[in-house]
């Protein structure tokens, strides 16, 4: 799976994101994350699970103990107030930095 | 039971475990999900593993990093969550007890009295018992006595034994005092300074460093050296006002000293001396000093480093045996010993009086706790339905148990703070009535330690009274209670045997301490109507001390004395005036004991001796003392020198030495000593001689003229109040000579006072503490009584409703009481036959196991508490039956 190792600090805005729709457990969260960019990114999952234990501990989302839709013990992610604002802050700078970015490359001379 | 116990009390895993347990279940929820996806895009099981292990990456680094990161936040978690419910406790706590003030009030108020009662007998209790002389290794210091093989009291040693054990090195140091006196002049009056003439190593034994300058040194012992002297501080403070020139100013006019240094403060030994002197010989040791049973020196020693206390002891006693071997005669039945210097200073009665105290004040806060325990329960009760939902709606039950520990806690640590604060006025009113002859009662104080243990004793109080409804509230099921809604039952059967054996033993405890103040207030009683042998009241009292340089002979001393008592006899409102070596009532002088033989008698093997007082008192003793004779005559001035040696004897000696027979006219010697015939010429009666509570003891006296001592105690018989006399006493004494001291002056009726000051002090304080008791059980008995008949109303309703009278139910309650009296009053009693042994040495005349005493205290306690009964019995009968019955 060749795909595009991932910019620092973009996980975060990532799971943020996935996680605004409502509570997931950290298997959903790897899988949408796939889906989503059709395997373009590759996120390595360890990463994914110690992106996801840093926002809990940074209370931007909360964790608790629920069972899963095939009735294993599962832990579920949801956002916080907190992670809700950050997600609103991380993802206006995303979409600044970006833009700069293609406005650079998709200039042309005059 | 213990399934509620071992439920609330299960302990968590580690945050390690947790952490663990989580973070693996979470990977391989993870692993096997993604396996499962894999397998269902058509991948064989074992590509499916593997690749969903690639994907996540090396699964053990990544595990235990993440295990890492999952432990440090579960720890975080954890605390953060432990403080959040600490505080949720707490608000609950403060709002619980505001709901209700008045329980809130009743049992910080009980615990507070507890605790400030505690605290206040612990403060006296460390300050005397505990804290230790400001001394160097004050454990390695230590008293030597001379004891009779048999007797517990020791007694000062021989010369020759202090010389025997310096040559062979017993101690680490070793020193002989002497006690003296001397009237010296600081400011415009003299006064008598209490003196310790003290050999070489007397401060090296005792560890006592200078406050200000020095101690003695070997060059102060030099017979050529200036007199050296230290002060103390106390002295150094109230004579000297504290100045610290003081030290090396020369004080006194025959044989002047100079004061080297200011002892420390505290470190006085012995307690009252205020001027320690070299004891210096010049030329050789006097004969008499050598004789071994010459036991007239008081000595005080350091033990050798390493060395035990009953290492010490055990080569003591064996050199004790080679001296008796050595001289039978003097020696036979006589053994050497230490005592350390805390127990020498403390005696034997105080630290038994103090344990006894400190007992009855912790049966006190004990009875306060059961109460306590007691409103708690029934609070629980009310509660129940509230801990239960709480419980069914999923609270831990450990969690229920801390918020009502959180409570209790909360109570104990208001309670004790408030009992802290209130001990301070409760030390100083304790040290203020306490009596003067306690050592170190002056430095006791409310200090770190004392307010710590007060504390603790308050939390440990309220850990047990907390304890009791926490085992109630989190053992029952949930549904049982929902379900028994009826708030009418009574808390369950558990909680009303529980709240029954709280009461039971409220009494026990109670009985206990009133039998214990019974016992000490009849003993008082009986101490303060003991006849002394003689009139107390009006007497006057003061001890002089003639200079030996100003009164060189037994002439000149008693020529002094005979003229004081000429000019105090003629003072119009003094009926008359003599003087004695000794006070009777223990007020002080110069007690001797001597052993005696009848002439034409041989001498008593040692052991077998007739000891008696000698007491040397001027003519008109006894007419003075009003002690009539019952035989004979009293002595006057004609017994002199020159006269036929003569003595009187009281009723005890007379029996002892002639039973059956008359006295008068035998004569008698106390032949290790002064060792010439006496005649007797009179009998009179016992009298109290050493406390108002001492026992009957064989006493002897023997006239001024025959044997003149130049310190002797004065005392006057006044026809009208003391107060006026004394002035005159004093200016006829000092215009006979104005450098004379007029030393201890005081009353008869003072020395009897002071006599029994202890014994009243620990009868008062015991009585105190036991009314408090009575009145806490009285209480407790009321309140669970009177909650179990409110718990009752609907049965007592049915019972009416169906015909019972109001004799009958008044009698279903009073049974109860009964119940419970009687068996709290049976173990009380029982408990008190028990122990009351441990005041036996404190009672004056008085079996311990009076049966008048234990009568009147089951008779009192009993018709208290039936009467605290009647109350919620008669209540019982108000009930009115329809409306018990409707009240569903």
């Amino acid at each position: 799976m060749a795909g595009l190792e991932l910019v620092k600090g973009t996980l975060d805005v990532l799971i943020l994101k996935t996680l605004s729709w409502g509570p997931l457990h950290g298997y959903a969260v790897s899988r949408w994350i796939r889906q989503c960019t059709d395997g373009v990114l590759t996120v390595e999952d360890a990463a994914l699970y110690q992106a996801l234990h840093r926002l809990e501990r940074r209370k931007w989302i909360e964790a608790e103990w629920g069972w899963s839709e095939n009735n294993r013990r599962a832990k579920y992610y949801q956002l916080t107030a907190q992670g809700r604002k950050q997600l609103r802050q991380e993802a206006s700078t995303w979409r600044k930095y970006a833009q700069a970015v293609f406005q650079v490359l998709d200039a042309e001379r005059t | 039971m213990f399934r509620g116990v071992r439920r609330w009390l299960r302990v968590p895993r580690s945050p390690e475990e947790q952490a663990r347990r989580d973070v693996d279940d979470e990977v391989s929820f993870h692993l096997d999900m993604r396996t499962a996806e894999l397998i269902g895009l058509g991948k064989t099981e074992t590509e499916a593993r593997a690749m969903a292990e690639r994907e996540f990456g090396d699964p053990e680094r990544d595990r235990e990093r993440l295990r890492r990161e999952a432990t440090k936040r579960e720890r975080d978690t954890r605390l953060t969550q432990y403080f959040d419910e600490l505080q949720q406790d707490l608000r609950y706590g403060v709002r619980a007890l505001r709901e209700r003030p008045g329980f809130a009030a009743v049992a910080i108020l009980t615990l507070a009295l507890g605790v400030a009662a505690t605290t206040t007998i612990f403060s006296v209790f460390q300050g005397i018992m505990l804290r230790p002389l400001p001394v160097a290794e004050p454990d390695r210091v230590v008293v030597p006595h001379k004891y009779e093989i048999g007797n517990p009291d020791g007694g000062p040693v021989s010369y020759a034994d202090y010389l025997d054990w310096q040559e062979r090195g017993f101690f680490e140091a070793s020193a002989v005092y002497l006690y003296s006196g001397a009237d010296l002049r600081v400011g415009g009056e003299p006064e008598r300074f209490t003196i310790a003439l003290v050999t070489e190593e007397f401060f090296a034994a005792l560890g006592a460093r200078a406050h200000i300058g020095r101690t003695l040194t070997k060059t102060d012992f030099d017979p050529s050296a200036p007199r050296a002297m230290v002060l103390s501080y106390e002295v150094w403070q109230s004579r000297f006002a504290g100045d610290s020139s003081t030290v090396g100013r020369t004080i006194g006019s025959i044989r002047p000293a100079t004061i080297v240094g200011v002892l420390e403060r505290g470190a006085e030994w012995p307690r009252d001396v205020t001027v320690w002197l070299p004891l210096t010989l010049t030329g050789a040791v006097p004969a008499d000093w050598l004789e071994r049973d010459n036991y007239q020196f008081w000595t005080l020693a350091r033990l050798k480093a390493g060395h035990s206390l009953e290492q010490t002891r055990a080569q003591l006693a064996a050199h004790a045996k080679s001296i008796a071997q050595q001289y039978p005669t003097d020696r036979a039945n006589k053994t050497l010993s230490v005592v350390t210097i805390q127990e020498e200073l403390l005696g034997a009665g105080l630290p038994r009086a103090l344990w006894i105290l400190l007992a009855s004040v912790t049966f006190v806060l004990l009875i306060g706790c059961a109460n306590i325990a007691n409103l708690l329960l029934v609070r629980g009760a009310a509660r129940r339905r509230e801990f239960a939902v709480r419980l069914a709606m999923g609270a831990r039950p450990g969690r229920l148990a801390r918020q009502l520990l959180t409570e209790s806690l909360l109570l104990g640590l208001i309670g004790g703070t408030l009992g802290v604060v209130l001990s301070r006025w409760g030390v100083d009113l304790l040290v203020h009535y306490a009596p003067a002859d306690v050592p170190r009662v002056d430095e006791i104080g409310v200090n770190a330690p004392v307010m710590l243990a007060g504390l603790t004793a308050s939390m440990v109080a309220a850990m047990l009274f907390g304890l009791a409804p926490m085992l109630q509230a989190t053992r029952v099921g949930a549904a049982e209670t929902i379900a028994d809604t009826s708030n009418r039952s009574s808390g369950g059967r558990y909680a009303t045997r529980l709240r029954r054996a709280l009461v039971v033993s409220e009494l026990a405890l109670s009985v206990m301490l009133l039998v214990g103040a019974g016992l000490l207030l009849r003993s008082l009683l009986r101490l303060q109507h003991t006849d002394p042998g003689f009139r107390a009241e009006n007497l006057i009292t003061l001890s002089l001390r003639l200079s030996p340089t100003r009164y060189p002979d037994n002439a000149a001393e008693a020529g002094f004395y005979r003229q004081v008592v000429d000019r105090l006899s003629a003072i119009p409102g003094v009926e008359g005036a003599t003087v004695s070596s000794a006070l009777p009532l223990g007020g002080g002088g110069f007690y001797l004991g001597r052993v005696f033989v009848a002439e034409g008698r041989p001498q008593p093997p040692a052991g077998t001796d007739l000891d008696g007082q000698w007491n040397v008192v001027g003519p008109g003793f006894f007419a003075t003392l009003r002690m009539p004779l019952t035989r004979g005559r009293e002595f006057t001035l004609r017994d002199d020198s020159a006269s036929t040696p003569v003595m009187i004897v009281n009723q005890e000696f007379a029996e002892k030495m002639f039973p059956g027979e008359n006295p008068l006219g035998k004569r008698v010697r106390s032949w290790r000593d002064e060792n010439l015939l006496r005649e007797i010429v009179g009998v009179v009666p016992n009298v109290r001689y050493f406390a108002a509570g001492d026992e009957i003891r064989p006493l002897v006296y023997v006239p001024h003229g025959q044997n003149t001592w130049s310190s002797m105690s004065l005392i006057v018989r006044t026809r009208s109040a003391v107060e006026s006399i004394l002035p005159l006493v004093r200016k006829e004494i000092k215009a006979l000579d104005p450098n004379i001291a007029l030393a201890d002056v005081t009353t008869m009726e003072k020395l009897r006072d002071n006599s029994i000051a202890r014994p009243r002090f620990n009868a008062l304080l015991l009585a105190l503490f036991a009314g408090l008791a009575l009145m806490l059980a009285t209480f407790g008995i009321y309140g669970v009584l009177s909650y179990g008949v409110s718990q009752r109303t609907r049965e007592i309703g049915v019972r009416m409703a169906l015909g019972a009278r109001a004799g009958d139910v008044t009698r279903l309650v009073l049974g109860e009481a009964l119940m419970l009296v009687g068996v709290g009053v049976g173990i009380g009693l029982l408990g008190a036959f028990a122990g009351a042994r441990a005041l036996s040495t404190l009672l004056f005349e008085l079996d311990a196991r009076d049966p008048a005493t234990f009568a009147v205290v089951a008779i009192l306690l009993g018709a208290i508490a039936l009467a605290a009964s009647y109350v919620p019995a008669r209540r019982a009968t108000a009930v009115p039956p329809v409306t018990a019955i409707r009240r569903d």
